[in-house]
């Protein structure tokens, strides 16, 4: 069970009136396909997805590359439509979400603005598309960079707030990208390899600190990461994938607990979670 | 204020102090082909008035063509970049109009306007239009393709991405497209003068009417001027592209 209650601040429901039902509770994803080009240059990526992440949960992609997360990704971000099947994001679709800024997207690379602070960079999504909530055009333009000086200091970049991305290192960079996602406030966070580009002490730590953020901003989350590790330390369930074409493997549950203290990647409930997920991740190679 | 210290300086001046004694040299050697750097230093010394009268002229002329031109490019650029229609209709043309020497319509632009500002200014925009528009179209699409994701994740419209992340990530084209076009912005008023031989003023004006009398002196002192025109105009625009990009990781280390 996940401990924290969820933050009156960070409701998980969209303003307006939702259709009723445990369908409009969270991100469902029912058989999703996509391929990309035609013809017999077509390749599959997604051959009729499956998956559900319930509101206020967790939920992690593994598998290897090609698998279609990204692909997925896209699709529930409302980047890409998909060839058949439908996403349904708290009883909307991914573009309506987004139209009403309700994703919090973060790519691969951090996608820092190089002439942007720190600050500035965190504050970008409060920014853009004022017009889409109340909560934004309400707001003066003076809490915008207190909430992002905050965001910053929780991450650890109180003293770099006034630096630009190329002052920061990748690290730093990527805790920037974070920083800005918790800004937006979205009841859905995306996120795509946040840290595949960061070498593994970085990247120990920085789970913590997406953790601790987490617990207090208590978004619905769909990751992705090559790293069993990652998957476990971080998520509720764990979504196998398998390539050619994209297809769900298996689910695996963490039944872990919150909150997870640092050491708890060297417990054997942590190591069954893991070779249970690397025994799915063989199975189909 | 590294430019303080001798060794950066010095290279510099052992290298000019070099160059006018070839000057000299050449110059004894044989009169008409290089007059003596004293008789042209002091053609500086004697008619400033003259000189600067003249570079001023030209400057106007090179600097409202600039503007015009590169003004121009730009906009279309923004247009281009935004609807694609658009840059199919007019690329070609633009890269017509660059491969077309330019120099070549200056006396008809003379027909048709007369001897006054105009068709050097027309010349000069013309000859930094099409740089100025490859250079900024280059720069309007370099914006990084997980950043517009980002920006379309939070739906917002064109405007927003043109204004917060497609310009600032042209500003570095920008700047490169200012470097080439405002020595070329001299080029072109320079040679327009050339082929409007009636007109006043203006250092291409004086350069022919020297030449006409083989009053090398004078010849020489002209380019001089606008040898020094194009060092402060390339110094200028260097100090505000080192303000305006600051953030940039390559010129805040250097
Ligand atoms: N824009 C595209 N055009 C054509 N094919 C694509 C495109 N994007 C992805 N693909 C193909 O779709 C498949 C899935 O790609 P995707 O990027 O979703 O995989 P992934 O699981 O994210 O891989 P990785 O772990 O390497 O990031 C791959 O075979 C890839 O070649
Ligand atoms: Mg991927």
């Amino acid at each position: 069970m996940p401990a924290a209650e969820p933050e009156p601040s960070a409701g998980p429901l969209p303003a307006g009136p939702l259709p009723a039902g445990p369908a409009s509770d969270g991100i469902a994803v029912e058989r999703v396909t996509k391929t990309y080009g035609s013809g017999p240059a077509a390749s599959t990526a997604l051959a009729g997805i499956d998956l559900e992440v319930p509101a206020g949960r967790w939920v992690t992609l593994i598998g290897p590359s090609g698998c279609g997360k990204s692909t997925l990704l896209r699709i529930v971000s409302g980047l890409l439509e998909p060839d058949s099947g439908s996403v349904s994001i708290f009883g909307r679709s991914p573009r309506e979400a987004s139209a009403g800024k309700q994703i919090a997207y973060v790519p691969q690379s951090p996608a820092l603005l190089p002439w942007r602070t720190a600050v500035g960079n965190v504050r970008l999504p409060l920014q853009v598309n004022r017009r889409a909530r109340p909560q934004d055009r309400q707001t003066p333009r003076g809490h915008d960079t207190a909430r992002a000086t905050a965001l910053l200091e929780d991450v650890g970049l109180g003293d770099s707030l006034h630096k630009y991305p190329s002052e920061l290192s990748g690290g730093m960079q990527q805790r920037v990208a974070i920083a800005r996602a918790f800004a937006l406030e979205a009841p859905v966070l995306v996120m795509d390899e946040p840290f595949s580009a960061l070498d593994e002490l970085t990247r120990e730590g920085l789970r913590h600190q997406l953790l601790e953020l987490w617990a207090r901003h208590r978004a619905t989350v769909l990751f992705v990461t090559h790293s069993v590790a990652e998957a476990v330390t971080l998520s509720d369930t764990v979504v196998v994938m398998s390539p050619h074409p994209g297809r769900v493997a298996g689910v695996v549950p963490v039944n872990l607990g919150r909150p997870r203290p640092e050491g708890i990647e060297d417990t054997p409930a942590f190591h069954e979670t893991e070779a249970a997920i690397r025994l799915l991740l063989r199975g189909r190679q | 204020m590294s430019w303080l210290r001798p060794s950066r300086w010095l290279p510099a001046l052992v290298a000019f102090a070099l160059l006018v004694l070839i000057w000299k040299l050449l110059a004894d050697h044989d009169r008409y082909l290089l007059p003596q750097p004293g008789a042209t230093a002091s053609q500086l010394w004697n008619y400033p008035g003259l000189y600067l009268r003249n570079a001023r002229s030209t400057l106007v002329e090179a600097l409202i063509g600039l503007g015009i031109g590169f003004g121009g490019a730009f906009l279309i650029s923004v247009v281009m970049s935004q609807i694609s229609l658009v840059e199919r209709a007019l690329l070609p043309l633009a890269v017509a109009l660059n491969v077309t020497p330019v120099v070549a319509v200056a006396p008809a632009l003379v027909v048709a306007f007369g001897f006054g500002r105009t068709p050097k200014v027309i010349v000069t925009a013309v000859i930094v239009f099409f740089p100025a528009l490859i250079n900024s179209l280059v720069g309007l699409r370099s914006a990084d393709p997980e950043v517009l994701d980002v920006l379309r994740s939070l739906n917002a419209n064109r405007s927003e991405v043109l204004w917060w992340v497609r310009l600032p990530s042209a500003l570095p084209y920008l700047f490169a497209a200012a470097r080439v076009c405002l020595p070329l912005s001299v080029v072109g008023a320079v040679v327009a003068e050339f082929v409007t031989p009636g007109s006043s003023a203006g250092l291409g004006t004086l350069i022919t009417e020297a030449s006409a009398n083989s009053a090398l002196d004078r010849v020489y002192a002209a380019i001089i001027c606008l040898a020094v025109l194009g060092v402060v105009l390339t110094i200028l625009i260097t100090v505000i592209e080192r303000r305006v990009l600051a953030w940039q990781p390559s010129r805040r280390r250097t």
